[in-house]
């Protein structure tokens, strides 16, 4: 009988073609055999277990070979392993803080990385630039001027395309009836084949699309297409309803349409004068570089055409211009740069903190290494053993990093799907698997290789005949000392910082009720396609205001409890003097805004509807904190400030500064976060807008109201988009809680690093008792009590937590004033007991990591000491 | 797996592993014409009367032959194994000392304890 060809192939697998005859001979032999003297079945089964065993053989025979060639051999893995499971919270220790560090470490790579290294997924995608007009005096983006959106494909040395972009929020009211907010982009036609993006169904946009009568036309983005439309071909020719306009579907573009960004609906930019001038504000320019062409180049040729049309007057202030290439990070390089190698440092810190424990761990062993090196062991497979050890421990921490760093990059990816460009991909690829065994293997040098060199420097051999250690400065060195000392100094330093980072923003200010029923309150983020007019923007108050149980409703473009942002004002002398420039917090309103926020004027009165008149005579709110800091308590009605952009952006510059009567005051409501230095601020009517919020204020709950809102506004105007809804309170809390789980963070990261101190302190305090055991016991012996070889080694964590308190206090002081310059926020005057409070901490905490090795120490037995070696 | 490995005793002679021994023993006797991995394996479990697995013999077959001990080569195809031929084990001169160091040096310990084990050898 012939053998059966699982076998066959199972051994044909493992032998050499050398081998095959020999061994797939035997087996047909054998097999043959047992099948004539038992029957084919227990023969196939006794030669198939047979020829697993032969196969596994010759599998682990060739290893044992390679591994035999290498540094390392089997038994060396095996002791190694051994010698890491004889020391389990050593170890495990050692692999948690590797662990964290490594994690650390490749998510913030993999997040630089992402962002650095980003590529468009456009056959043009190297050549997009991204053009930026700033206010030459304040340095202000600005939309694109109006001359800008006329420039032609080519009026621009070195851009061979010059293209629009906008993007805007659509209500889309499908034949169902139901209302849905999409995303939409205009472009100009020409740019998207430009881009390389053809469209995957239908045509794409034509320069006829974008003429003045034309048909409107749109076209699809596949994400939506396949969610709403099941990918259906013949949605092509539909004609959907835009809620100010109809157009017609011409076609679908695919998802690798990403710029200036993923879009619902793509839609011709009609980049006519009179359309570019209504349309200009968030219009932004592109480009295309031509062969040979920079940036620079761009810039300048921009730049001097932006000087002409300042020249011309054809813009009402002077503009600068910069052009960066669209996957250029540019400032995000430096920010990246830092981090990383923030990273990277605290990850060899606890790299050289594990290097502290296998330094402890090896002076225990070096009876053993002697014992070694005087059978033949020479230095390079010394350290090459204790460096095993070490790696066996990196490998483990760095699958457990690089677990934990993907877990954490999926959740940040969900919660920021829809901010993420496209182009950033955070997944596991190539690069960080690369980077996951480069700081291993740092990991490993720091950790292993280099405590191992330095552990079996000295002439081991010379160690038996001297029977160890003596006593005497430790070896550890000055190194590790300044380790631990800098350690402890970083830990107090940061979580001295942070405990005053989280008193700043935990002050009675952010905390302080605006004095609104914040629960009872709905503020909506509305946005329009074209600036809306007063009158609407009232009508939708009055829409608003009838819902049921709507109590009273109003518009505004600012959120109580966020920062509003700063502007000029001037206020203006009584006396006819020069007045007083200020920069304070802005809002513009509508009439029913105090009313929605369930308040009044505190003097005079809030604006009416007379105020938002075309001819009314301009007027201003201020609140009560700009009466205390600016008017020292005293009238404010009637006084005057001038705002100094509240004219027309295209007005003449002659044009005369309006001049706004301050018509009453109202309470702080919320100009500024956490700040009471930007309290003061200013209110002015809001007389059109593009984007703005709906505040609604309800008798009870208001969540369920969403759909009642977006009604409303469509009501009033189609072409009003409801983007988000949040109950206030929920607006606030959400904000606290970004500044309480930012400082919480400081906080975790002072204590891992005061936690590394306690690794370190450890580390060292076991080395010494180890070398000083002999030491200890003779002491002992001749009648020291345990109290005074306690105190010898606690003082030495006294003398670290000293100097590093007195050089963490320092660092604190630094941090907090960073912090408070950064964050524009009043934190609490820095208190030195806070340190001092750490500093205490601190020695308890060494103290603690002192006790395991102290405690050792006093249970020295003297005749056991004098055995030691 | 293998019968330990040899190593080079006083005045260079290879010092061989108990199964190594067995499997040298075993070539010896079949001879050039008949040693290979199946008889060997056969011959050692009927004198020995301990199972023996095959692998261990070629993993024993490759050490001895990277040292020198014995050479292999392929003999004629045969119809009982399908048409492969087996691969024949030829102890060396430098394998038949090692046996001859061993042997004698068994003998010198067997040497007075006839009494105890019941006849020598």
């Amino acid at each position: 009988m012939s053998l059966p060809p699982w076998i066959r192939r199972l051994v044909l697998r493992a032998v050499s073609p050398r081998d095959e005859d020999e061994v797939l001979g035997d087996l047909e032999e054998v097999y043959a055999r047992r099948s004539a003297r038992s029957g084919p079945i227990r023969a196939t089964v006794v030669t198939g277990v047979e020829a697993l065993g032969i196969a596994g053989g010759i599998t682990v025979g060739r290893l044992r070979r390679a591994v035999r060639g290498s540094l390392m051999t089997s038994s060396e893995l095996r002791l190694a392993a051994r010698l890491v499971g004889r020391t389990p919270l050593m170890s495990l220790a050692s692999v948690a803080a590797l662990a964290v560090a490594i994690g650390l470490a490749t998510t913030g790579f993999t997040v630089v990385a992402a962002v650095l290294d980003r590529e468009l997924p456009l056959p043009a995608g190297d050549r997009l630039v991204d053009v930026t007009f700033r206010d030459a005096s304040t340095g202000e983006d600005r939309p694109a001027p109006p001359p800008a959106t006329r420039l032609g494909g080519d009026a621009v040395p070195g851009l061979d395309h010059v293209g629009l972009a906008r993007t805007a929020q659509r209500n889309v009211r499908h034949p169902t009836g139901e209302v849905e907010l999409v995303s939409e982009i205009f472009i100009t036609p020409g740019s998207l084949e430009r881009l390389g993006v053809p469209p995957i169904v239908g045509r794409g946009l034509s320069a006829q699309d974008a003429l003045p009568g034309a048909e409107p036309v749109v076209l699809l983005g596949e994400a939506w297409w396949a969610a709403r439309f099941n990918r259906d071909p013949s949605v092509v020719g539909r004609i959907l309803d835009l809620g100010t306009r109809s157009a017609r579907v011409v076609g679908v573009l695919p998802q690798e349409a990403v710029y200036p960004g993923p879009a619902d609906l793509w839609s011709p930019l009609d980049a006519t004068p009179e359309a570019a001038g209504a349309a200009r504000a968030g219009t932004r320019l592109f480009g295309t570089l031509a062969p040979g062409a920079t940036p620079a180049l761009v810039a300048a040729s921009l730049g001097a055409l932006a000087d002409g049309w300042w020249d011309a007057g054809l813009v009402a202030r002077p503009v600068t211009v910069s052009v960066q290439r669209t996957e250029d990070p540019g400032p995000a390089t430096l920010p990246g740069v830092v981090v990383l190698s923030v990273l990277i440092a605290l990850l060899v810190l606890v790299a050289g903190n594990v290097a502290n424990l296998i330094m402890a761990r090896t002076a225990a062993r070096r009876g053993e290494l002697a014992v070694r090196t005087a059978l033949g062991a020479g230095r390079g497979r010394l350290v090459a053993q204790i460096s095993i050890e070490v790696l066996l421990m990196a490998l483990a921490a760095a699958g457990v990093g690089l677990w934990a760093s993907q877990r954490v990059l999926a959740m940040l990816a969900a919660s920021e799907a829809e901010d993420l460009p496209p182009w950033i991909d955070l997944g596991l690829d190539a690069g960080v698997v690369a980077f996951v065994m480069g700081v291993t293997l740092l990991a490993t040098l720091v950790a292993g290789v280099v405590p191992a060199l330095r552990a079996t420097r000295s002439q081991l051999g010379g160690l038996l005949r001297s029977g160890g250690g003596g006593p005497g400065a430790s070896s550890f060195g000055r190194l590790e000392d300044t380790m631990i000392v800098g350690q402890v100094a970083l830990s107090i330093g940061i979580l001295g910082a942070a405990l005053l980072v989280h008193q700043g923003w935990s002050t009675e200010f952010l905390d302080a009720r605006l004095g609104v029923p914040s629960d009872r309150i709905l503020v909506a983020r509305m946005s329009a396609d074209a600036p809306l007019s007063g009158a609407t923007l009232r009508g939708l108050e009055a829409r608003l205001t009838q819902l049921p149980g709507v109590v009273a409703a109003g518009v505004g473009d600012h959120t109580p409890g966020v920062d509003a942002p700063l502007r000029q004002v001037v206020l203006e002398d009584e006396a006819g003097g020069p007045g007083t420039a200020l920069r304070v917090p802005r809002a513009r309103v509508g009439p029913g805004y105090f009313q929605a926020l369930g308040t009044g004027p505190l003097t005079g009165r809030t604006f009416v509807a007379d105020d938002f008149a075309a001819d009314a005579l301009p007027v201003a709110l201020v609140n009560r904190s700009f009466v205390d800091r600016y008017l020292g308590g005293g009238n404010a009605v009637g006084r005057h400030i001038a705002i100094p952009d509240a004219r027309p952006p295209d007005a003449a510059p002659a044009l005369a500064t309006p001049s706004h009567r301050i018509v009453g005051v109202v309470p702080d409501l919320g100009l500024t976060a956490t700040d009471p230095e930007r309290a003061a601020g200013v209110y002015l009517p809001l007389t059109t807008a593009w984007s703005f919020r709906a505040v609604v204020q309800t008798a009870t709950q208001p969540e369920g109201l969403d759909e009642a809102v977006r009604g409303a506004a469509f009501a009033v105007d189609p072409g009003i988009g409801v983007n988000s809804t949040i109950v206030l309170s929920t607006s606030l809390s959400a904000l606290r809680r970004v500044f309480v789980v930012a400082g919480w963070g400081f906080t975790g990261f002072g204590g891992l690093v005061l936690g590394l101190s306690l690794l370190a302190t450890y580390a060292l305090l076991a080395f010494e008792v180890t070398r000083r055991t002999r030491e200890i016991g003779v002491r002992v012996a001749l009648g020291a009590r345990p109290a005074r070889i306690l105190t010898a080694l606690l003082s030495r964590v006294a003398g670290y937590v000293a100097v590093g308190a007195l050089v963490g206090t320092g660092l604190g002081y630094l941090l907090v004033e960073v912090a408070r310059a950064t964050f524009v926020h009043r934190f609490p005057p820095t208190s030195p007991w806070t340190f001092l409070g750490l500093a205490g901490l601190a020695l308890l905490v060494g103290f603690a990591a002192a006790w395991i090795p102290a405690r050792r120490a006093l249970s020295v037995h003297p005749v056991e000491a004098l055995r030691a070696d | 797996m293998g019968g330990g490995e040899s190593s080079r005793g006083a005045g260079g002679q290879a010092r061989l592993g108990e199964f190594e021994l067995l499997v040298l023993l075993a070539s010896l006797r079949l001879g050039p014409s008949e040693a290979y991995a199946v008889s060997i394996t056969d011959d050692i479990e009927a004198r020995t009367g301990r199972r023996v697995r095959r692998a261990n013999v070629y993993t024993s077959l490759r050490r001895l032959e990277e040292k020198g001990l014995v050479t292999t080569g392929l003999g004629d195809p045969r119809p009982e194994r399908g048409g492969k031929a087996r691969r024949l084990v030829t102890v060396t001169e430098s394998g038949l000392a090692a046996v001859q160091v061993a042997a004698a040096g068994i003998r010198a310990m067997w040497g007075g304890l006839e009494h105890v084990l019941g006849g020598a050898t």
